[in-house]
């Protein structure tokens, strides 16, 4: 077997210089912001209570939502689809899930399977516009998020449901080992299911192929809709998993909160600067993950330092406009590539 | 039982096309059939009705003995009809094994699959072909001849009792030629249905035993390889009535300076083109799909890059940056594919026919001012209409509500318009998908401008077309310029030899 480098094979994921660039930049308004005029940089990350361990912490629970819905969105843009609808799709799982809890006296195992069926239903529904009635995913899953969002408004005029289940509130507030959130210790395990699934099932690889070049993978006799199909399902299955993590940790049912805890484009943005091909066909989720984690770390720093939440909004939006230039130009070199092949 | 597939009345039609008409032969097993005919003559159809990529079609398939009925590739795969297509269809960021056994990895429980078998199955595949290939590099990575070999390894692995090859040798070199013969020539002794498509005369009588001859999606002919000759099955191929309608057409026969002269011009998909054309004259680019027509037009216009050679127009040596350095030149492109890249479909005729000029039509007209001039649009429009006699009630219809030969003469109009200064029109396949009586209005409107002193390029892979409404003809091959004639010289045989030449 002639394989590459490890080396060789890292230089050549276009994850790299990319999450490169968020680690400097993130470093940069680190010195920038709290060190430049006092002339001692960092100094401001310990004395503002970055380091403390609270503060870290809330990054960690911050981020287990988001990893749930990134195992779902990485496996559908590999797929060479896009859903918009996540957060949509979290909040109205966890507003069932509160719902039930609120309004009946079943055990909330049962209104967690409740809640999985109406997940389910959510897939269903958005595979039905994109493989029945062909509507380009992305028109299709923003408007089905509108509807999500709407219904959750709808259901308890705004308000938000306060989750009273003791067991079910004590795995958002479990600490393994007294240091570890739970909730990140199955946001986790989520991932590496994930990864696992993509790289050595047959399923995963038959992903790879379809948003590779559906064209093929159809004329060799791989099955496009029903792997859509499973792609949404699961993709809904997880997101009302990490919405329902979510609720655990904040003891309440929101109909808005999800939306700004673990918006939709920061998971693509995170899921595309981790390595995931726009356009379907390349990724994985140990990329994005650590992009993801950048992202949130970048986050909570400018918080802390005090710096006007505005720019904040514009950094995350400049990173993903890196990330797909990135994209539009490792494409467009393959695409050079095979021209200069073919003479 | 013996293999064998048989096609019984085999008809398609396309919106305003009948593709293929009563289509029935039998290809036996243990023989190697060809499927020969022109551009058009309806072989990749038939290939994507085999291949159940085409599912509503009339008559039906018989395959060793039992009438099938395919709703997918899939079902076509498991009763064992394997298609090589000659666009390749790989996966190009997933590795050679992974393209090679796409849709069947090997199982090895719990939807895992099994990468160490995969592996070795794929080597020992390579290994079979005699070739140097990693099973586990990227297929993106590879040159084009290993690529077309990855899509053969994927229809031969699968050990159907029918392989359709779809001209399988046009990226490959001779050592692969060689090896794929060589496989051909196993897979025949295991008494397999071989199909071979190619354009390629000589590998025809090399590897082939029976031939079938199609034209304009009509059965011709059945023969043995054995008992025919190259010149005859080219008759076979043309062979067809050429009516009035060229003799009655008005020609120019007053030519002016040199316009346009190109030399030695070379791109990625074309190689050292020359040649020079005169105000007034048609000269027609014939050759096979894929000789590299549409590209010399692209380069022409800007559109592909050019490598080496020259462009000389109007005695200037030129280099355009995009096709609108190309327009304000005065070159224009009438492209192949009217409906994705002439017109903005849903759109109206006025607004497709002023496109181009919409600058020049601001303010007065003189190309001041900031408001499209409406009124200006209009004339432009209803002057098109009026002088291609375009049938429409209002320039405000949608060109999508035009029939093919109206959208055509809508284009015509748009590079043709008092605002344009066009002195080189370039068509590519102006009358595809045109009826009969359409396509003879066209070839008048051609003729016509040429009278007005344009330069025209007519780029057909009709012969009968290019040969008769040209002034001059350029045969195309592989990229290469194989030879030029006159009209008065042009025989459908000549220049189909001249397109074929290796």
């Amino acid at each position: 077997m002639q394989n590459e480098s490890f080396m060789k094979r890292l230089m050549r994921n276009k994850a790299v210089p990319l999450l490169g660039i968020l680690i400097v930049l993130t470093i940069l308004t680190m010195v920038i912001s709290s060190g430049v005029t006092k002339g001692e940089p960092f100094s401001a990350l310990f004395s503002k209570g970055f380091m403390s361990t609270g503060n870290l912490l809330s990054i960690f629970y911050s981020l287990v939502i988001q990893c749930a819905m990134l195992c779902g969105i990485a496996c559908i843009l590999i797929g060479g689809n896009i859903d918009l609808s996540v957060a949509g799709q979290a909040t109205l799982s966890t507003m069932v899930f509160a719902w039930v809890c609120a309004n009946t006296e079943l055990p909330w195992g049962i209104a967690f399977v409740i809640t999985l069926v109406a997940a389910v239903i959510m897939g269903l529904c958005n595979t039905f516009l994109v493989t029945k009635l062909r509507f380009p995913a992305f028109i299709a899953t923003i408007g089905m998020a509108s509807i999500y969002r709407g219904l959750c408004s709808v259901m308890t005029g705004g308000n938000n449901i306060t989750i009273n289940r003791q067991s079910f509130l004590a795995i958002g507030q479990l600490k393994i080992g007294g240091v570890i959130p739970l909730t990140f210790i199955i946001a986790i395990v989520l991932m590496i299911i994930f990864q696992f699934v993509l790289s050595k099932t047959r399923f995963g690889r038959s992903i790879f192929m379809i948003g590779g070049n559906p064209n093929a993978a159809r004329l060799a006799g791989l099955n496009l809709n029903r792997t859509y199909l499973k792609l949404f399902v699961i993709n809904s299955i997880l997101a009302a998993i990490g919405g329902l993590l979510w609720s655990a940790q904040n003891k309440v049912a929101s109909p808005t909160s999800i939306i700004n805890a673990a918006p939709d484009m920061k998971v693509i943005s995170a899921a595309i600067l981790g390595g995931v091909a726009f356009t379907g066909g390349s990724g994985n989720i140990g990329g994005p993950f650590v992009a993801l984690l950048l992202l949130n770390v970048f986050d909570n720093m400018l918080k802390v330092l005090e710096v006007q939440s505005y720019w904040n909004v514009f950094a995350q939006g400049l990173l993903l406009a890196v990330a797909l230039v990135f994209d539009y130009i490792s494409t467009e070199r393959r695409k050079k590539a095979l021209l200069a092949a073919q003479e | 039982m013996a293999m064998s597939l048989e096609l019984r009345g085999i008809g398609k039609s396309f919106p305003g096309v009948r593709a293929l008409d009563g289509i029935s032969f039998k290809a036996e097993g243990g023989r190697v059939l060809a499927l020969l005919g022109e551009n058009g003559a309806g072989k990749s159809t038939l290939l994507k009705i085999m291949s159940g990529d085409q599912t509503s079609y009339e008559g039906e398939i018989v395959l060793n003995g039992n009438t099938v009925k395919f709703s997918d590739p899939l079902a076509a795969i498991k009763a064992g009809i394997s298609i090589i297509y000659q666009e390749r269809q790989l996966m190009p960021s997933l590795s050679v094994m992974e393209n090679v056994f796409a849709g069947e990895l090997p199982k090895s429980g719990l939807g895992l699959y099994d990468k160490k078998k995969l592996y070795n199955d794929t080597k020992a595949l390579i290994e079979e072909f005699g070739l140097n290939i990693d099973p586990n590099e990227q297929v993106g990575r590879l040159n084009v001849a290993h690529q077309q070999m990855v899509e053969i390894m994927k229809a031969y692995r699968r050990n159907s009792d029918v392989i359709a090859f779809d001209e399988p040798t046009a990226p490959l070199t001779d050592t692969e030629i060689k090896i794929l013969f060589e496989l051909i020539r196993k897979q025949k002794e295991a008494g397999k249905v071989i199909i071979y498509v190619s354009h390629r005369m000589s590998e025809i009588f090399q590897i082939t035993d029976d031939i079938v001859v199609l034209k304009d999606g009509k059965f011709v002919k059945s023969l043995k390889t054995a008992e025919t000759s190259e010149p005859e099955l080219i008759k076979l191929m043309v062979g067809r009535d050429i009516g009035d309608t060229y003799s009655n057409l008005s020609r120019n026969e007053n030519y002016g300076d040199v316009v346009l002269e190109l030399k030695n011009l070379t791109t990625p998909y074309v190689h050292d083109i020359s040649f020079k054309l005169r105000k007034g004259e048609i000269l027609g680019l014939a050759g096979l799909v894929g000789a590299g027509r549409t590209e010399v037009a692209r380069a022409l216009f800007g559109a592909d890059p050019v490598k080496s050679g020259e462009i000389i127009l109007d005695g200037e040596s030129v280099k355009f940056k995009n096709p609108r350095d190309a327009i304000n030149h005065g070159v224009a492109l009438c492209p192949e594919d009217r409906k994705e890249q002439g017109l903005v479909m849903f759109r109206t005729i006025r607004d497709n026919v002023v496109m181009p000029v919409v600058d020049k039509i601001c303010g007065k007209g003189e190309g001041k001012g900031v408001m499209v001039n409406k009124k200006l649009m209009s004339n432009l429009a209803d002057n098109a209409v009026e002088k291609y006699s375009i049938k429409t009630p209002t320039i405000e219809k949608l060109t999508a509500e035009l029939s093919g030969g109206n959208q055509q003469k809508v284009i015509l109009g748009r590079w043709t318009s008092e605002k344009m200064v066009t002195k080189l029109l370039i068509l590519d396949e102006p009358t595809k998908g045109i009826d009969v009586g359409t396509k003879a209005e066209i070839y008048q409107t051609v003729c016509n401008l040429a009278k007005q002193g344009i330069a025209v390029i007519f780029i057909s892979s009709e012969l009968t077309e290019v040969i008769n409404v040209s002034d001059n003809i350029i045969v195309m091959h592989n990229g290469h310029i194989t030879g030029s004639v006159t009209r008065q010289e042009a025989t459908e045989e000549n220049v189909l030899a001249l397109a074929m030449k290796e």
